[in-house]
């Protein structure tokens, strides 16, 4: 296992960590785009350190673990995006070790006609602890007729705090393809544009620009 | 020319239009009126070949061809637009990416350059800021702002026939003139015909109606100028012609 320190910035994760433990020192941005590798991270938030985490796939098979700690006044904010050609499989663990913290786990996915995707979102809110916000989503367009497993958890062990979570499967918006196909646009072009544009929301700019390239010609 | 003949639409298990005339040559505004729930929005929809109404008889020509059973891209493609009444927003997708796309499955190509001057001179005829084109579509956009984006559209696909589904819900007095002028004259420059659904007669202080309908029972029930407008206005829809008894 590879031990990190990260001292703040923008990182671009590189395909070679696998199996790592990083301590987020100041604050820090996280991208892992595209790295198509199976993953085992275990993050560490120090107190008041702010963690943003990118992580998008275009995978055919792919497993990725994320065990996140955070500590006093720290924020975690995890986007992830994927798209899902045989297998994806993302267990977060976030555990909310103090106090004040703010933790957003939001995960986007498009499951293609083979895929199956098992997302497993555990948020833990240590006892004796105050002022804590817990957010968990996913959503998933599904395009297969296999199975999805979508697990929410919320486990709280103290009265103070915000803890929400949810989660969606369903498939394209008719209203959306409608309102593309009467500005002219053929279906397979709409499909792929709101697909696209789904995965896209939640991501920052230069993230985004980069999916963009990633998908072209899809 | 946009005809249409006998159209009967159905739209959840019942019968909304029941047996519609139309014909809006090129050039002309046709305007019909009814009150809420008659069916209006429906022969747009129809028109532009929403899948949530089944065309169950009759028949929708544009320029002598029958678009009756063409999906909704082709319709666009041959110069129909529909400017909903409330526009849909696609999150995470910007204006100039559908509108590219738009123009790519029209067969148009142009350089990114070409395209961004496009864009950017339609900007300046609408007086809107040119980061509305980097702007998801319709998305956190109040009433008005998502029908101008909606025009700026119309400027950079061109269209030929436009079906106007209550412009002026959601408009303030200013807006709607000035959206209402900028389509007039987008008319008068590309001799486009614009078939409007309106419960006010407001909207038709700028765009002057050739001819206007009132809508009962699922068919025309009352034609005229835009005297129609006016006994509407004066009387509402009951008093005037009986329609929504």
């Amino acid at each position: 296992m590879n031990n990190i320190i990260l001292s703040g910035g923008i990182v671009e994760l590189d395909k070679y960590i696998d199996d790592a433990r990083i301590v987020i020192k100041e604050d820090t941005i996280i991208n892992a785009v595209n790295l198509h590798n199976n993953m085992n991270l275990t993050i560490v938030v120090e107190e008041e350190c702010n963690l943003e985490l990118n992580l998008f796939d275009y995978a055919v098979s792919l497993e990725i673990n994320l065990d996140i700690e955070l500590h006093d006044r720290s924020t975690l904010t995890l986007n992830g995006a994927f798209i899902s050609e045989i297998r994806y499989e993302l267990n977060v663990d976030a555990k909310l070790y103090g106090d004040n913290i703010y933790a957003c786990v939001d995960i986007r996915g498009v499951n293609e006609r083979e895929g199956t995707v098992k997302i497993n979102m555990n948020g833990t809110v240590a006892g004796e602890t105050h002022g804590n916000v817990l957010n968990e989503y996913a959503k998933v367009l599904n395009k297969s007729e296999l199975s999805n497993v979508l697990i929410p958890n919320l486990i709280v062990n103290t009265n103070d705090v915000e803890a929400n979570h949810g989660v969606s499967i369903g498939s394209i918006d008719e209203k959306e393809l409608f309102y593309l196909m009467s500005k002219g646009i053929d279906r397979h072009n709409a499909v792929k544009i709101i697909e696209e544009g789904f995965l896209e929301a939640i991501m920052p700019e230069d993230v985004k620009e980069k999916i963009k390239n990633i998908l072209v010609g899809r | 020319m946009l005809k249409i003949k006998d159209l009967k639409v159905e739209a959840d298990g019942r019968i909304v239009i029941d047996g519609l005339n139309l014909k809006v040559p090129s050039g002309e505004v046709h305007v019909i009126m009814g009150p809420n729930g008659i069916g209006k929005s429906t022969i747009c929809r129809t028109i532009m070949g929403d899948p949530n109404y089944k065309l169950s008889g009759g028949s929708i020509e544009y320029n002598n061809e029958d678009i009756g059973n063409l999906p909704p891209n082709e319709r666009a493609k041959r110069g129909i637009f529909l400017l909903e009444q409330n526009p849909t927003a696609i999150p995470g997708v910007t204006n100039a990416e559908m509108l590219r796309a738009a123009q790519a499955d029209r067969g148009i190509k142009e350089s990114i350059f070409e395209f961004n001057k496009k864009l950017t001179s339609a900007c300046e005829r609408l007086h809107i800021a040119t980061e509305y084109i980097h702007h998801n579509i319709n998305e956190n956009m109040s009433g008005g702002e998502k029908k101008k984006n909606e025009l700026l559209q119309i400027e950079i696909l061109r269209p030929t026939c436009i079906l106007l589904d209550e412009l002026d819900s959601g408009l303030d007095v200013d807006s709607l003139r000035n959206l209402a002028m900028r389509l007039n004259d987008y008319r008068k420059e590309n001799k486009a015909s614009i078939l409007v659904i309106t419960h006010h007669k407001n909207i038709l202080e700028y765009l002057t109606p050739d001819r206007v309908y009132v809508l009962n029972d699922g068919k025309i029930s009352m034609e005229g100028g835009m005297e129609i407008a006016e006994m509407v206005e004066k009387s509402g829809f009951k008093g005037a012609f009986s329609v929504g008894e």
